[in-house]
């Protein structure tokens, strides 16, 4: 609107005139007389003219500065005329499976926009956005709404799936806002079909919902938008709902138990009643337990400890026996996978010494394992001892994770072999010891913070207590087990069964902090503050330093009953990265990897029903297959071949897709506020939102037309004021003017200065002759 | 970009006619007389000469040209008869011829305010001046008498034909003291001239004949009835024809301090025009209508080229 400040120049071309009448310039002229006829001649039409090209002139700049303000009308300015765009924004996130009367709140939302098509006018367009599990067109994109269509438009829509995931509606509403507009539409309703739950709101996003706000006022067309909320309940919703299981780990060996944590929450605000809790293993029932009564938000934990027999993948599911508004979510699955072995490489570098005096003669007897032959009672890990220079020759591929339980000085190649191996997935385990060189750590492990290790180390630190020191117990350094909640630690934690705060430490390393403001993970530290073992991401594999060796040496850890809990659950921890993912998040890529590469192709199936096919891609000696159609929560499947069971996984929901709350009265102001949504009488909540329409366009269409007229008047005036025939500027060059164009003056080219010689000849004296 | 703005008025150049008299030599212009000085200006009208000359004479003389045969009378010399013709028709003729004789010549040079003008060009009267100072050479240089006529309101001047070399420097003279008045209306100046034209020759007026040209038709024909030859040299400047002024000018009269007008030319500028070609249209045929020659030049244009042209048609209509 600045630019109307320049609205005045539309004054420049009359100053411009008038500024040209002053400055007269002085002729002295001869021939008076015609110029004085000539002038008394002057027409009104042409005065006309030139008025007409003045007013063209002031109003051709002031259309430009009109223009360049950018003007805008108000929406309805042009009548309702236009064709009209309708796009359905439909909340399928699982809180619409709520089933209010004889059909669910989807259903309700479907139906209630199968009338609002009943009632559109033919002509207008219909887009359907479902909001979960992210904003998608459906229905492939605009369809028409005419009489042959409707029908076919409602059954295409009652043919659409709510899922089990949530709903942003801030950004579907931002998706159906800056929806691409077709050239024949002129306005563009929003119906928003909702069932008012408070967590699909993204309250807290002011931000988000101003910058809407923004988007909807600038929108290209006039958009109105329209909220209907579906659950016109007044009392809160009562429902009981599995938020997730967690399994102690989810690669498990034959026969090994391991044990399930169902967490149960009670999302309404009465009192749940008691009821039973049924395990099923692939849709089998397994267990019973029960859960007594939960007052409202209580969370209750159901523990189950169970072991399998065979190998194979299992899916294993958790389900509330209870009625309560919302179904779905009273089931929650894991996926575990059961092998017979995990292998992994356990680095030694005193073979030769007695038995107690070897590296890892300690990690190997936790494992379960005596010289390299498995004990009746061994872990899932199978241990290959290996000396270090054989690291250079083997293909760590083959393995999970590698132990160094008591580094030594190990080879640039060898180094280089580990960081390949770890960036591909595989697990690190270093135990720092007598033996270990600071300097060469430094360069080739921490180099730099560019190495494996997160931190460098200083020193070796002596924590014996003096002797003269009168409660000696008192002052020994011990594993702070309570350090830091770690995945791999959790088990550690449990004092009552373990004796993890227990275990002294004489000496151990002293790592150099890091710089201020950097966090390293720590799994364990000890009493006095210093880290005992830190973790650090290298692609996608994952490296544990120890301060201190997996041996008896330095502290009591090796003999140390946690010490057995502490090898199975960090070695699970380090092998995960390389074990199939069989429980993700919505979005994660599902990668499955083969050693047999019989198998090219595969079959998705997911949670609706459909059925993706995948190619195998080769990777090493086998074969991969990836997707990352995972976006809906749920069960897959994946199925080799033709035949046969398929490998299940499962992408977990979202447990605040439980929480049923609608929007309060606070929630519904906040957005008010921040977003212009307002509530309306007489509708569920309704927004119109006058657009406006950009008039600069039309200015500017006016402007081309009025210089193209300029430029025709002009030239009108101008052919005038100068097309006039010239004058012969002498007689000679008249005679050759007659000459040349004899046709025009119907003579010949001899003629003129004849003609005129005989006119002037005057009569001679008649001469007669006898 | 204020120049843009400023007025760029053209500065009138100072006009030769109305300042001091330019030198004789620049009257006479001798690369115009080189062009010229092989040609000759030839009465188309008998003129009354004393001498022998290039024009055809009043008297019926007995050598030369042979013009027409008479009945004989008595009293007629016997030696003049045509026998040949007797011996066909058995009846006395007498053989009359034609005598050549000298022309006396009348430049009039009109020094009206109009003939003032000249922007681009030098003024018109400084053309006029030369022209006839070109002509006047001419015409002594082929022995005929020459006299000039100085049309001025206040101070007319007349200067009588004469045939000798040295009257050139006389009539140069009065050219150069040819002053531009302030009006002036050529047909009455004419007029006021003719009593002095005792015997009949040549008139050559050089005027841009603005003013009432009923007036000056008058004049033209009461010269041409005395018996002149006239011819009639247009002088006008190119800006008065092409009249392709552009900007708001105020015209200011050269005749008339009085009058000035503010226009817009170029508005203007197709009335004009239709009223000078008409203007032109009706000069040229009172002109050519009384018997007498018109010719059109204009300043832009080499004076050379115009008054060969002139001749080269004369001698080529007089053969």
């Amino acid at each position: 609107m600045a630019f109307l400040a320049a609205l005045p120049l539309a004054a420049a071309p009359i100053l411009l005139h008038l500024f040209d009448r002053r400055r007269n310039v002085v002729i002295e002229w001869g021939a008076m007389q015609f110029l004085m006829e000539a002038a008394t001649r002057r027409t009104s039409a042409r005065k006309l003219k030139q008025w007409l090209l003045l007013l063209l002139r002031v109003l051709a700049v002031a259309l430009l500065v009109l223009s360049l303000a950018q003007p805008m009308l108000p929406g309805n300015w042009f009548g309702n005329t236009e064709r009209g765009e309708t796009i359905f924004v439909v909340d399928n996130s699982m809180s619409m499976l709520r089933t209010t009367g004889d059909m669910s709140l989807f259903d309700a939302a479907i139906e209630r926009a199968a009338e609002t098509i009943q009632e559109m006018p033919a002509g207008d367009s219909v887009r359907v956005l479902l909001a979960s599990p992210y904003p998608t067109w459906a229905m492939g994109g605009s369809m028409r709404v005419d009489s042959g269509f409707r029908e076919a438009i409602k059954d295409e829509m009652r043919e659409l799936h709510p899922t089990h995931g949530r709903s942003d509606l801030l950004s579907a509403l931002f998706t159906a806002a800056q929806a691409e507009v077709a050239p024949t539409q002129h306005k563009r309703r929003i119906v928003l079909l909702t069932d008012g739950q408070g967590s699909d709101w993204s309250i807290a996003d002011d931000a988000g919902w101003k910058r809407f706000r923004e988007v909807l006022t600038s929108a290209s067309i006039p958009t109105q938008l329209d909220v209907v909320e579906l659950d016109k309940k007044s009392k809160p919703a009562s429902n009981l709902a599995v938020n997730n299981i967690r399994a102690s780990r989810t690669v498990i060996g034959v026969n090994k138990s391991f044990s399930l944590t169902a967490q149960v929450q009670n999302y309404g605000r009465n009192t749940s009643v008691p009821c039973s809790v049924t395990w099923t293993i692939d849709g089998a029932e397994e267990h019973d337990s029960q859960i007594p009564n939960l007052d409202g938000g209580e969370v209750h934990d159901v523990a189950w400890k169970y072991s399998f027999a065979e190998t194979g993948v299992y899916a294993l599911s958790c389900l509330i026996d209870s009625k309560d508004e919302l179904a779905p979510d009273n089931e929650a699955t894991v996926v575990v996978e059961v092998v017979n072995e995990v292998p992994i490489v356990l680095v030694e570098s005193a073979p030769d010494l007695a038995e107690m005096q070897r590296d890892a003669f300690f990690i190997q007897a936790a494992l379960g394992w005596l010289d390299g032959e498995s004990l009746d009672e061994r872990g899932v890990h199978a241990p290959t001892l290996m000396e270090p220079a054989r690291l250079e020759r083997t293909n760590l591929q083959a393995y999970r994770a590698v132990v160094v339980p008591n580094l030594t000085v190990l080879s640039d190649g060898i180094v280089a072999r580990l960081r390949d191996y770890v960036s591909s997935g595989g697990g690190l385990w270093i135990g720092l010891g007598a033996r270990t060189d600071i300097e060469a750590f430094n360069q080739h492990f921490f180099a730099d913070g560019d190495g494996l290790s997160p931190l460098a180390i200083d020193r070796i630190v002596d924590e014996r207590p003096s002797i003269t020191d009168r409660d000696v117990k008192s002052q020994l350094t011990r594993i702070d087990p309570f350090l830091k909640e770690h995945p791999a630690t959790a088990e550690l934690a449990d004092t009552d069964r373990l004796d993890t705060g227990e275990i002294t430490v004489s000496r151990h390393f002293r790592f150099v902090p890091p710089p201020e403001g950097e966090d390293v993970s720590v799994l364990l530290g000890l009493t006095n503050g210093e880290p005992l073992a830190v973790e650090k991401y290298v692609g996608r594999g994952r490296v544990i330093v120890q301060a201190v060796p997996l041996r008896m040496q330095w502290s009591e850890l090796a003999r140390s009953q946690a010490f057995v809990v502490m090898v199975q659950d960090w070695l699970s921890y380090l092998t995960q990265p390389q074990a199939t993912r069989h429980n993700l998040s919505p979005g994660d890529p599902l990668s499955v990897h083969l050693a047999d590469d019989s198998a090219r192709d595969a079959t998705l199936h997911t949670p609706h029903g459909d059925s993706i096919e995948l190619t195998a891609d080769s990777a090493g000696d086998g074969v991969v297959f990836r997707s990352s159609r995972t976006i809906l929560p749920g069960n897959y499947t994946l199925e080799f071949g033709t035949a046969g069971d398929g490998i299940p996984f499962h992408v977990n929901r979202d447990p605040r897709e439980s929480d049923l709350t609608s929007l309060t009265t606070a929630d519904r102001q906040l957005l008010a506020e921040v977003s212009g949504l307002s509530r309306a009488v007489g509708t569920n909540a309704l927004t119109v939102t006058n657009q406006t329409d950009p008039l600069w366009p039309m200015l500017l269409m006016i402007l081309v037309g009025l210089i193209a007229a300029e430029l025709l008047l002009s030239g009108i005036i101008s052919r005038e004021r100068f097309g006039s025939d010239p004058i012969a500027e002498t007689t000679e060059l008249w005679a050759e003017q007659q000459a040349r164009f004899p046709i025009s003056f119907g003579q010949k080219p001899s003629a003129a200065p004849a003609r005129q010689g005989r006119a002037s000849e005057p009569t001679p004296h008649q001469t007669t002759t006898n | 970009m204020l120049s843009l703005f400023k007025s760029k008025s053209k500065s009138v150049p100072p006009s030769r006619a109305n300042g001091k008299a330019a030198p004789s030599g620049e009257i006479v212009d001798p690369r115009v007389m080189d062009q010229i000085g092989h040609l000759e200006l030839l009465s188309r009208t008998v003129v009354d000469g004393l001498l022998a000359g290039k024009h055809r004479s009043t008297t019926k003389g007995g050598c030369c040209e042979f013009a027409s045969h008479r009945q004989y009378a008595p009293g007629d010399e016997i030696r003049q008869i045509d026998w040949q013709v007797y011996a066909r028709n058995d009846r006395y003729f007498i053989r009359q011829f034609e005598e050549e004789t000298n022309l006396h010549g009348i430049v009039a040079v009109d020094t009206s305010g109009s003939m003032k003008f000249g922007m681009s060009t030098v003024s018109k009267l400084h053309y006029a001046c030369q022209g006839a100072a070109c002509l006047s050479r001419l015409l002594l240089h082929q022995r005929d008498a020459v006299g000039a006529v100085i049309l001025n309101e206040n101070k007319p001047l007349f200067v009588p034909p004469k045939q000798h070399a040295a009257h050139l420097q006389a009539i140069l003279a009065a050219l150069q003291s040819a002053q531009p008045s302030d009006g002036g209306d050529v047909g009455m100046q004419i007029r006021a001239a003719i009593p002095r034209l005792r015997r009949r020759g040549m008139f050559v007026l050089f005027s841009d004949c603005f003013g009432d040209l009923d007036e000056l038709g008058k004049a033209l024909r009461i010269v041409r009835a005395k018996g002149h030859d006239v011819v009639v040299m247009h002088v006008l400047a190119p800006e008065e024809i092409h009249f392709d002024f552009r900007r708001w000018s105020s015209f200011q009269s050269l005749e008339l301090a009085s009058q000035k007008m503010n226009l817009d030319p170029a508005s203007i500028r197709e009335e004009y025009l239709k009223r000078f070609r008409s203007f032109l249209e009706n000069l040229e045929e009172l002109v050519t209508g009384l018997g007498g020659d018109y010719i059109r030049m204009t300043t832009n244009h080499d004076l050379a080229d115009t008054l060969g042209w002139f001749l080269r048609s004369r001698i080529a209509r007089s053969k």
